[in-house]
């Protein structure tokens, strides 16, 4: 799932000339389709275009943009939703980039940034301009395949309505997201995804490319304007303290009881190991040989990876909000116990750390022992690392090797992001528990 | 007991001249019939004569000299006992007297390393034994292969390692053999061959132990640290055996020499690790070393005495924040 702001330069144009190809095909569908199709979406288009505007992150420097978003008006007093991950580089470097909306007339006014939900990757902004029009935010009772349009300015070439249809709410996610199948493309984060009679259903957030998009459900959109209009509110000095403060509160709403009562286990190999750690995540499997072509290979690989679709995104190259749980069995019956071990070794020195970005997060620090787990020996290897910008919040991967037989073994991993050090610890704790040989 | 007389050089001088004293008695004096001649001015033709007792003791008597004879004190005497340390003046020249059964002081060690000469290792010096050697590091070195290629069709990857390692040992043999020509007027090439195959088989065997302990002690300090120092010592060694065989050096010249080449090494290395400004990087390193050891022979802790290391590793990161 890629985000959907962020086009800058001459590194598009692949996907610039794609988009193009695909509108031309889109459009000769459509003059076969009734007309009442199109007369739909240009009236949509006509009566709720002034309502959205274009986000410019200004760089200071070189006086030009960086990146392009979408945002829309909610309020008559000039509030505009928009998505956390368009103005983050403004959070992160207030001095380098400048926060900039373009009305639909070209006016461009220099905008702050109120409050921000960086779970749900939303943030809300004010120029001191007022607004003849604006959307109300309201629920709005869906079935799927209902039409949707989404409006944004996709790579920056204008204005643009997108037709697709309502798919329902993802079902393995942290966060909840609406399935939209249609084409959000980068530009168009921030914008609305809306009904024909103007409801919003949510903010564009991100894609997966051929028509599989996402939304912010309009209630948490709701959520955030509700708190940001409620008298006495004002905006946060250091926007970390409340970034911080509702990662924290996010963490611990699905990590305090991961792996808390019965885990579902399976077998992996000659191995029982904990898997899904509730509904919301799904996990991917498979094994390989070593030579697919001969009858009695070297040794088996099986793999078993659990995750959820989505992470929280806090800065361009720095995600957080990850949980990943990682099985890999390899057996053998024709290496002896020392070349086992080599490949052992081989599997288990493999790096299962996230990338990171020096500006947010510290290098990695790693303790590796040997463990007697509840009902294996293990060797275990604590890595951890520290938010620099919100104190108390660890990215930490726990990597285990099951020991205990000399042609097979189990490496297997607990990633987290953006946690607490107390629920990393009781995650990583469980977790050595329940790592066991059949 | 027999006394010696010595002639000193002035008071407490140094010993001119040491005359046994046989028989009953000795004379001394300038006249050359003496038995101690004196080449002083202020000594009688014959001056004294020393005289042994019944009961074995000296005794030095006067001769009616002009100068008689003087004691330490400055005492004139006509006879005066004499024994071990006894100093007495003729004229102007000094005696000692000894007694050869007086014991002596333990020698004083010279200040210099003995040089003594080395030779390798007879079965060393015989071709076979070098060959033994090279053999063995070859074999070392394919069963090295074998188990650290634990894929389908390793021969390939195997045959490929040991030809490389092969040819840089014999470069660096070859190197060493026209440096020894050079200097020497041989080559010994199978010598200096044998010599490096030894040291990757110290090298192959070091290595091994160390990813042993490594498994068994995950992060323990002195692990890594005495794999330096022994690998330090092999090269000293190495450049040491060398030098056997393509100098003239005796054996404490080449061991320094190798002890320079580590040196070196180990200071080249603390110049780069000084050098080395921290890098940022994403990546995760930690002990990966793994062995299929029966779980009785691995040493475990608790899980929560893994906890209590995770919150240590938290305080270490913690620092790093406040580093900034």
């Amino acid at each position: 799932m890629s985000r959907v702001s962020r086009v800058a330069g001459s590194a598009c144009w692949c996907t610039l000339v794609l988009s193009f190809a695909t509108s031309g095909a889109a459009l000769r569908a459509q003059e076969r389709s009734p007309d009442g199709v199109r007369d739909a979406t240009s009236t949509v288009f006509a009566r709720y275009s002034d309502r959205i505007l274009k986000v410019q992150i200004i760089e200071v420097a070189s006086s030009a943009k960086r990146s392009i978003g979408t945002a829309f008006f909610i309020s008559p007093d000039g509030l505009m939703l928009t998505n956390y991950h368009v103005i983050a580089d403004h959070i992160h470097e207030r001095d380098k980039n400048r926060v900039e909306v373009l009305l639909q007339d070209g006016t461009a006014r220099t905008a702050t940034v109120l409050a921000v939900d960086v779970v749900h990757d939303l943030a809300v902004l004010r120029t001191g301009l007022t607004t003849p029009s604006h959307f109300v935010l309201g629920p709005a009772t869906l079935r799927q395949g209902d039409r949707l349009y989404s409006l944004g300015h996709p790579s920056d070439l204008g204005l643009s309505i997108v037709e697709g249809t309502y798919n329902g709410n993802l079902k393995h996610t942290l966060t909840p997201k609406i399935h939209f199948t249609g084409s959000i493309n980068p530009g168009m984060s921030g914008g609305p995804t809306i009904t024909a009679d103007g409801r919003v259903v949510g903010v564009n957030v991100s894609t997966m490319g051929e028509q599989r998009s996402f939304l912010v459900p309009e209630p948490m959109a709701s959520a955030l304007v509700t708190r940001v209009s409620a008298p006495g509110f004002t905006a946060a000095a250091d926007p970390f303290t409340e970034i911080g403060a509702q990662l924290h509160d996010f963490q611990d709403s699905y990590l305090r009881t991961l792996f808390a009562d019965a885990p579902k286990r399976v077998d992996v190999g000659p191995f029982n190991v904990a898997s899904e750690p509730s509904a919301l995540y799904r996990c991917w499997g498979g094994s390989e040989r070593s030579d697919e072509r001969d009858e009695t290979p070297m040794y088996l690989q099986t793999w078993h990876n659990c995750g959820t679709d989505d992470d929280v995104f806090l800065a361009d190259n720095q995600r957080v909000g990850v949980v990943s749980v990682k099985h890999l069995a390899i057996t053998s019956a024709r290496l002896n116990a020392a070349r086992f071990g080599v490949l052992f070794t081989q599997r288990f020195g493999l790096d299962p750390t996230p990338s990171g970005d020096e500006k947010h997060v510290t290098v990695w620090k790693c303790r590796a022992r040997n463990v007697a787990a509840p009902a294996t020996p293990v060797r275990a290897v604590l890595c951890l690392r520290a938010l620099k910008k919100l104190p108390g919040l660890y990215d930490g991967v726990l990597q285990v090797a099951v020991l205990g037989r000399a042609n097979a073994g189990l490496v297997s991993s607990l990633t987290l992001s953006g946690a607490t050090y107390e629920n990393i610890d009781r995650a990583s704790t469980r977790f050595l528990g329940l790592l066991a040989w059949r | 007991m027999a006394l010696i007389v010595e002639v000193l050089s002035g008071r407490q001088g140094a010993v001119r001249q040491r005359l046994r004293v046989e028989g009953a008695s000795l004379s001394i004096g300038r006249a050359l019939t003496n038995a101690l001649i004196l080449d002083d001015p202020h000594v009688d033709g014959v001056h004294a004569r020393v005289v042994r007792g019944d009961d074995g003791s000296y005794h030095l008597e006067d001769n009616g000299s002009v100068n008689r004879i003087e004691s330490t004190d400055g005492l004139l005497h006509d006879r005066i006992a004499v024994r071990e340390g006894t100093e007495l003046q003729l004229g102007r020249t000094w005696l000692r007297f000894r007694d050869e059964m007086a014991p002596v002081a333990p020698a004083q060690r010279l200040p210099r390393v003995p040089v003594t000469p080395a030779r390798p290792p007879r079965w060393f010096e015989r071709p076979r034994g070098r060959a033994g050697i090279i053999v063995t590091a070859l074999v070392v070195s394919i069963v090295e292969g074998w188990i650290a290629t634990p894929e389908q069709n390793a021969g390939a990857t195997i045959f490929g390692m040991v030809l490389t390692i092969g040819f840089l040992l014999l470069v660096w043999a070859g190197i060493w053999a026209v440096a020894a020509r050079a200097v020497t007027g041989r080559f010994a090439f199978l010598a200096h061959l044998a010599i490096v195959a030894a040291a990757l088989i110290a090298y192959d065997l070091g290595d091994q132990v160390k990813q042993l302990t490594e498994f068994l002690f995950p992060e323990n300090g002195v692990v890594p640290v005495l794999f330096s120092v022994l690998m330090l010592a092999v090269l000293a060694a190495v450049v040491a055996g060398h030098l056997r065989y393509a100098s003239h050096l005796n054996r404490v010249s080449r061991w320094r020499a190798g002890a320079a080449v580590s040196s070196l090494l180990l200071a080249l290395y603390a110049v780069f690790a000084l050098v080395d400004d921290d890098q940022f990087t994403s990546n995760a390193s930690f002990s990966s070393e793994i062995r299929t050891l029966a779980p009785a022979l691995v040493p475990t802790q608790s899980v929560e005495e893994f906890s209590t290391e995770m919150a240590e590793l938290r305080r270490e990161v913690d620092a790093l924040l406040e580093q900034r």
